[in-house]
Parts: C-alpha cells; sequence; structure tokens
C-alpha cells in the first residue's frame, strides 16, 4: 500500500510539473505574439541570447555535423550503392539526417552549452536579489529574463539544426568523393536528398527543434528562478535544468516521430 | 550640462497613503510594523530613523507593492497595490526610484545600462536622452562620469552615487532611499541633498531611511515629517 501510494505521489508531482512548465511555455508563446512585450530591453536581452546561443555555437556544430556526416552519409552512400539501391540514397538521409540526428544533436549541444550556462546565471541573480532589483524597477523578470531566453534558445536550435544538416550533407557528399565512393556527382546527390524532402519533413524539423528549444528555454529558466535563494541551489538547479530539458526533448522528439508516421 | 527633459508631475495628491498597515516580522525582514498609518504629499520628505542593527525594514517593500499587508492597505498614486493589474503595478514600479539597502545592481550589465533599464524598458525615448538626464544627474551628484564596465569592477562609494543616479532617473514621483550614505565618507549628504531638493521641487515625494545622527539632525535637509521606527511601530517626531 505504502509503495503504491509513494508511486501514485511521484506520478502526480511528475504531472504538476509537466503541467507547470507547459504552462510557462504557453505563455512564453502568448506574450510573445504581443508587440507591446517587446520594449528594446527585452529586443536586446534576445539579441544577446541568439548570439551566444545561436551564432557562438555555429562552429562546435558544424564540426560535430561534419564528423556525423563522414559516418552517416558516407556509409549511406556505401550501402545504398552496394546494395543496388542507389535511389534510397535520398529518403534514407532525410529520415537518419534531418528527422532524427540533426535536431537531436544540435538540442544535445544547445542544452549542454546554453541551458546550463541559461539555469546557472538565472540561479545565481536569484541568489543576488537582482530579480527583486528588476522587480522594483518594473521590469517584469518574466517578461526581461524568462521571454528572451526561451524565444532565443528555440530560434537558435532551429537555426542550428538547419546549419547542422547542409554541413553534414556536404562533409559526407566529400568524404564519399575523396573514399571513392560512388556519389554519382554533386547535381544527383542534391538532387535525391532534396527530391526526397517532403512537406511534412519539414514540419517535422520545425517541430522538433523549435518546441524542445522553447521547453529548453522554459524549463532552465523555470528551475534557474525557481531556487529559494541560497547559492548551494545554484549547481542542483543547472543538473535539474539539464536533466529535464533532456527528457523534454526526448518526450517531443518521440511524439513528433509517431504524429510523422501515424 | 544642459538636460530639457520634462515629465508630467504625479496627477495624484497624496502620493502615498498607508493606512493600519500590518506586517509580521519574517525573513526577509529583521522587523514588522503593526497598525502604521502614513500620508506622503508631493514634495514632501519623510525622514524614518532605524533602530541600530535593524536591516531589511519591510515598508520599501510595501510601498513598491513587492510585499503584501497582512491587514490594511497601501495606496500608492491613487491606487491600491492589490487591485492594480501586474502590467500597471510595472508601470507605478517605473515613477518609484529606490536606493536599495542591500545589492541594488544586475551584475551583468554596465552600470551605465542598469541605471538607463528602466528608462530605456518604459518609454521610446532616444537613447540620447536618456543618457543626458544621466549624464545631468551624475553632475549633480557630484560624480564626474558615469564608470565604464560592471558593477562589480566600480568601487562602492562611486556605486552608491550612482545608485542616487539611477533613483532619480525619468523624474519619480516617489523616491525611496534606504540608506542613501551607507559606505561612504563624510561630507556625501551634499550630493545626495542636491539631488533630493531637485526632485522634491519637481513634486516628487521622497522617503529616506537613516540610522545616524548626522542624517537625523540635519537641517538642511528639511523634512516635512520624522519618523523614528521603534520596535513594529512609526513613532511621529516634530521636524
Amino acid at each position: 500500500m505504502f509503495l503504491i501510494s509513494s508511486m501514485g505521489r511521484g506520478v502526480v508531482a511528475w504531472l504538476a510539473d509537466v503541467r507547470h512548465t507547459v504552462a510557462v511555455a504557453a505563455a512564453v508563446v502568448w506574450v510573445a505574439v504581443q508587440p507591446r512585450y517587446w520594449p528594446r530591453t527585452v529586443r536586446n536581452v534576445l539579441a544577446r541570447q541568439i548570439l551566444f546561443t545561436g551564432y557562438q555555437a555555429t562552429r562546435f556544430v558544424s564540426t560535430v555535423a561534419l564528423l556525423v556526416g563522414i559516418s552517416v552519409v558516407v556509409q549511406a552512400q556505401v550501402w545504398t550503392a552496394a546494395l543496388g539501391q542507389s535511389s534510397l540514397l535520398g529518403p534514407v538521409l532525410v529520415m537518419v539526417i534531418i528527422r532524427e540526428v540533426g535536431p537531436l544533436l544540435t538540442n544535445f549541444i544547445v542544452i549542454a552549452r546554453s541551458g546550463t550556462a541559461m539555469a546557472t546565471e538565472l540561479a545565481s541573480m536569484r541568489v543576488m536579489g537582482e530579480t527583486q532589483v528588476l522587480d522594483a524597477q518594473g521590469v517584469d523578470p518574466f517578461i526581461y529574463l524568462v521571454l528572451p531566453r526561451a524565444v532565443g534558445a528555440a530560434v537558435s536550435v532551429f537555426c542550428l539544426s538547419v546549419i547542422f544538416v547542409f554541413v553534414s550533407f556536404i562533409g559526407g557528399f566529400l568524404s564519399g568523393v575523396l573514399l571513392g565512393a560512388n556519389t554519382g556527382g554533386p547535381w544527383l546527390f542534391i538532387d535525391s536528398v532534396f527530391g526526397a524532402i517532403r512537406p511534412a519533413d519539414v514540419v517535422n524539423l520545425l517541430a522538433k527543434t523549435l518546441i524542445p528549444g522553447l521547453l529548453m528555454g522554459t524549463i532552465c529558466c523555470i528551475q534557474g528562478l525557481g531556487i529559494r535563494g541560497v547559492a548551494t541551489e545554484v549547481p542542483q538547479a543547472a543538473t535539474r535544468a539539464v536533466v529535464k530539458s533532456i527528457m523534454a526533448m526526448f518526450v517531443t522528439s518521440a511524439l513528433v516521430s509517431l504524429l510523422t508516421y501515424l | 550640462m544642459k538636460h530639457d527633459f520634462q515629465q508630467p508631475q504625479c496627477p495624484v495628491d497624496p502620493v502615498l497613503a498607508l493606512a493600519g498597515v500590518q506586517v509580521t516580522v519574517a525573513p526577509p525582514y529583521d522587523t514588522g510594523l503593526s497598525g502604521v498609518d502614513l500620508v506622503v504629499r508631493r514634495g514632501e520628505l519623510v525622514l524614518i530613523r532605524l533602530e541600530e542593527g535593524v536591516w531589511n525594514h519591510p515598508l520599501a517593500d510595501l510601498l513598491s507593492g513587492l510585499a503584501v499587508p497582512e491587514a490594511g492597505e497601501v495606496r500608492i498614486f491613487g491606487a491600491s497595490w492589490s487591485g492594480l493589474s501586474p502590467d500597471i503595478q510595472a508601470l507605478y514600479r517605473w515613477k518609484i526610484g529606490r536606493v536599495f539597502e542591500r545589492n541594488g545592481w544586475v551584475s551583468n550589465l554596465d552600470v551605465d545600462e542598469n541605471i538607463t533599464l528602466s528608462e530605456r524598458h518604459h518609454t521610446r525615448r532616444p537613447v540620447a536622452e536618456i543618457e543626458a538626464e544621466m549624464r545631468h544627474l551624475a553632475s549633480v551628484a557630484g560624480l564626474e562620469g558615469i564608470p565604464p564596465g560592471r558593477p562589480a569592477v566600480v568601487s562602492r562609494e562611486v556605486l552608491q552615487r550612482c545608485e542616487w543616479v539611477r533613483a532619480m532617473m525619468g523624474q519619480p514621483w516617489l523616491v525611496l532611499l534606504e540608506r542613501p550614505g551607507q559606505d561612504l565618507s563624510p561630507g556625501w549628504r551634499a550630493g545626495c541633498g542636491r539631488l533630493v531638493a531637485e526632485a522634491r521641487a519637481r513634486g516628487a515625494a521622497v522617503i529616506w531611511w537613516c540610522e545616524d545622527d548626522a542624517e537625523w539632525n540635519d537641517k538642511s535637509l528639511n523634512p516635512t515629517l520624522k519618523l523614528r521606527a521603534e520596535g513594529n511601530t512609526l513613532r511621529v517626531e516634530t521636524p
């Protein structure tokens, strides 16, 4: 009986946590579409967030994408050619890179690189009483801190995923040429890949980048601002933010994949 | 230094009114309040003498709408905090300048960004105009300019003067000065006094918390009302 009740309490707490996160993310979207909540100070924070989360991560994301391209695209080229199914190269790459690997790895990189920084920064601000300083000046911490970070994270994850996809394709094709794989020439490769992209793949990419990015930004802000003001809680908040962001990413990815194939 | 910026005065008088306000002692506050009544009109200065060792007095947070009284009502600019929407509360707080008792800075913004944040956030005034106002107030406060860089790399004394400048930005209707002279060398009151006199002449109400005799007895401040904090009460002393 005790076991069942404790499990039940855990599930109820988890559901409450999910509901809270979804509610805050929905509030971010609701506020984000209203121009009056975008004064120049908030736009400035958004620009800085995209600079840090998006622009400054392009080199690392490109490097990872290049390595993934070499391992995945080359193998796909070699095996589809060996099986006499070269026409399947495009659909296989679209399925692997655009639908799954690109968004997942990009989300991972952004969570590890920016999610921890975001949660730590906001938790430190909370400890130092800086959120109250903002509040006392009429600068709503939700508008000034949470909104631009969550939106910036979503935009950055999407843009980085697009970069990831292109770099992995280019890197995979070039390495295939260098290794002597039967690539069939650049135009054939481009035609094979882009010809295989359907509208559902574009929707899939958008859903697997914008939603987890938004959730990641929201979760990191909730965890960072949710501490009671004790310095020892800062690393704990960062850890919780990363774990919950990764969970949100996998759940979103699985749901979107299911919806794509149903 | 040229500075032509003019904002309308507070349309309501009294600027603030407390009626039967009660707050129990609980963290983060070192003291509570019991049955406090207070009315402050435009251009008035209220000096509050704090007991030695008492920090985190709840009155500033109550007046800013950041703390909620257990009983009584806090009316600011003619409205009760409890009846205002979050958006209107934010606009009201924009018209309250404040020198914080503890850390008053956002660490990931430069000092000048901190000072101009509220004006850049709430208004569409040109940045050049906001910066001109900042430079004017800095000169009145006795600063040669606003130091570059983050608050962490600026001396405590200069930072404290910069807090006065921030509190006066945008011509607030109410100014809350929590121990505005802490960590400053003697003679600091001249600069702060000039800023306060300028704000009062404009119609702003000022509340000044102090704990030393020099501030309490400084006639040049010309307070309208002197209150001595004793336990949970504020006892009136005639200026």
